[in-house]
């Protein structure tokens, strides 16, 4: 059971969707990320074991190594799709309520700001850290972030912002989440934000790659 | 020394003149929202600031539909949902500056490259360059002055950007990289064959002044073996179609470069622009890197400016302007991207005070 687990979680690391999948080169023809999860299923290990002892730490190590600068944006994006491809034989599983995810990030860019790949990012690994990810687009005003917390209490935040202009967006969005949701614990990032514009504005935590936000998430549970 | 052969100094022959060069860049809603608050009406900011360079032509059409670059497919009071020459869906603020969101693009795999794009990239076309008689006057009457004059345009990473965008283009690196390198060839060529005709038929400027993105402020958008497999090829090729004309290339790439210097210098770039100070870099280092045998511009971190702080204004400027003359890098003062609406008038004219006062050799 362990062997299956090991080697799901190293696709996923790795990158390695599916058997026809030519990347990476040295795993080419083999099973990927996809047909190991249909397998360990109809092995009948647990759908919450795979996904917490495969997915969630194939996914942390290709995201450490990303925040070491040791991998690049398209190994993420490799990992994300091998990620993809196994949480589609887990959906039912999640439908069914049988497993349940750490939790609820919603995240956007802030008003004024359309900018989103850095957001896409860090939705893709919150995702592949066990986490249901909302995302809210672009251009996001403080309602629409309220509105998704109306619906999603208990739900953590990340804020994206690209531009120097919009960062006082980003600090009126944060104000009026602490004033409605005090407990709501809110990450922000992107180009022009630092730990210390963080701290001024009242968020909870800067980060300035996805698995930093992914570990800081995960410590609030 | 006039403005050119002080650029031609620096850029061209990589030496350090009796001055560093001067030129900046604007977002687009800068100049505006300056002029509501008094600024003189419609200047052109090459002469009232008196830069070494300007920009004259050459960013031509680059797309597969020539003539129908931008369909507009929505429209509100803030934003413009259109279409590119590339079927790609992006949305861009109406009254101000800031990059587009990407919602959606057609070019997403090879079978659609080669039936509906392919085709339209494989000759020269001189419709990409819009009304030739206005090049050609624009290029003549520039060229008499004695400003540096470029063309420009953008490269294959920002051509790859704007026709399938980021994700479908790092993902085929890995997934489909026949394809990739069929584009970038396919692309390069096209750039060359135009640049071939508006130096034959226009002229030949002073120089060349490219556009393309390589980075993010953490980090290069793929590996730097990525990079040398990927791109590499391309620019050398069209770095060396250019230098085959005898005039020098500026390549601007935004965000953290530094693990590819080593390629782009040898791919042939005589000048790295814009150095971002905020992605960690420093223009001592990186001449460092190359021996100062490539020329620098920019690195001047633009949140300093943004304090409208005279103080961290000179904190930002004087000790790099120093750096300059005690290493004798070839250097042309610049902020590390673009100066934003938030920077005042008076802000940005202290710093060409500045410069004035302390760039010199």
């Amino acid at each position: 059971m362990e062997e299956i687990l090991t080697q799901i979680a190293l696709c996923i690391e790795r990158g390695k969707i599916n058997l026809e999948s030519p990347y990476p080169p040295d795993m080419k023809g083999q099973p990927g990320a996809d047909e190991l999860t249909k397998q360990a299923i109809e092995q009948e290990i647990a759908p919450g074991k795979i996904l917490s002892d495969a997915l969630v730490p194939g996914m942390q190590v290709v995201g450490e190594k990303f925040a070491k600068g040791e991998v690049y944006i398209p190994d993420l994006l490799m990992s994300a799709k091998a990620m993809n491809a196994s949480m589609e034989h887990l959906k039912p599983f999640f439908e069914s309520g049988e497993v349940k995810t750490r939790g609820v990030f919603i995240i956007g860019t802030v008003q004024g700001d359309l900018h989103d790949i850095g957001k896409n990012l860090v939705g893709m690994v919150v995702k592949g850290g066990g986490w249901e990810v909302i995302d809210l687009g672009v251009d996001v005003s403080t309602e629409k972030f309220i509105g998704a917390l109306d619906q999603n209490p208990g739900a953590a935040v990340g804020l994206s912002a690209l531009l120097t202009t919009t960062m006082p967006n980003m600090e009126n969005i944060v104000k009026s989440i602490k004033e409605k949701y005090p407990d709501t614990k809110v990450i922000i990032g992107g180009a022009p934000i630092n730990e210390s514009y963080a701290e001024k504005i009242g968020a909870d935590a800067y980060y300035p790659d996805p698995q930093g936000a992914v570990n800081f998430l995960n410590s609030t549970v | 020394m006039n403005s050119r052969e002080i650029i031609n100094a620096i850029v061209r022959d990589k030496e350090c003149p009796e001055r560093m060069g001067l030129f900046e860049h604007w977002w687009e809603d800068t100049q505006g929202a300056w002029e509501s608050e008094g600024f003189p009406k419609g200047v052109d900011l090459v002469d009232y600031y008196n830069f070494d360079i300007r920009p004259i032509t050459g960013c031509f059409n680059q797309t597969a539909a020539i003539l129908d670059q931008w369909e507009v497919v929505e429209e509100t009071e803030d934003t413009i949902v259109s279409i590119n020459g590339w079927g790609a869906k992006l949305r861009h603020w109406k009254h101000k500056s800031g990059p587009p969101e990407h919602i959606g693009f057609e070019l997403t795999n090879d079978d659609i490259w080669r039936e509906k794009y392919r085709p339209h990239l494989l000759d020269l076309d001189i419709r990409r360059f819009g009304d030739i008689e206005q090049v050609k006057a624009d290029f003549d009457k520039f060229m008499a002055t004695d400003k540096w004059c470029c063309y420009n345009n953008i490269l294959i990473t920002e051509i790859m950007r704007a026709s399938m965008g980021d994700i479908v283009m790092l993902e085929s690196m890995y997934l489909n990289p026949a394809w990739i390198k069929d584009f970038c060839d396919v692309v390069t060529n096209m750039l060359i064959v135009h640049y071939e005709y508006l130096f034959d038929k226009i002229g030949v400027p002073d120089g060349m002044f490219i556009y393309e993105d390589m980075g993010y402020t953490y980090g290069p958008i793929m590996s730097p073996e990525l990079q040398r497999e990927f791109i590499f090829p391309y620019h050398k090729r069209l770095i060396d179609f250019v230098h085959s004309y005898d005039i020098p290339f500026v390549m601007h790439s935004c965000g953290k470069i530094r693990p590819y210097l080593q390629s782009i210098f040898e791919s042939g770039v005589d000048c790295l622009q814009v150095l971002e100070a905020k992605a960690g870099q420093h223009v001592a280092e990186f001449a460092s890197a190359v021996d100062n045998k490539m020329a620098f511009m920019g690195n001047l971190n633009i949140v300093a400016y943004e304090t409208n702080d005279r103080a961290e204004l000179e904190n930002e400027i004087l000790p790099k302007l120093e750096a300059v003359r005690t290493n004798r890098i070839p250097y042309v003062f610049h902020s590390d991207h673009s100066i934003p609406r938030s920077v005042k008038p008076e802000t940005y004219e202290y710093s060409l005070e500045l410069f004035r006062r302390h760039g010199h050799y």
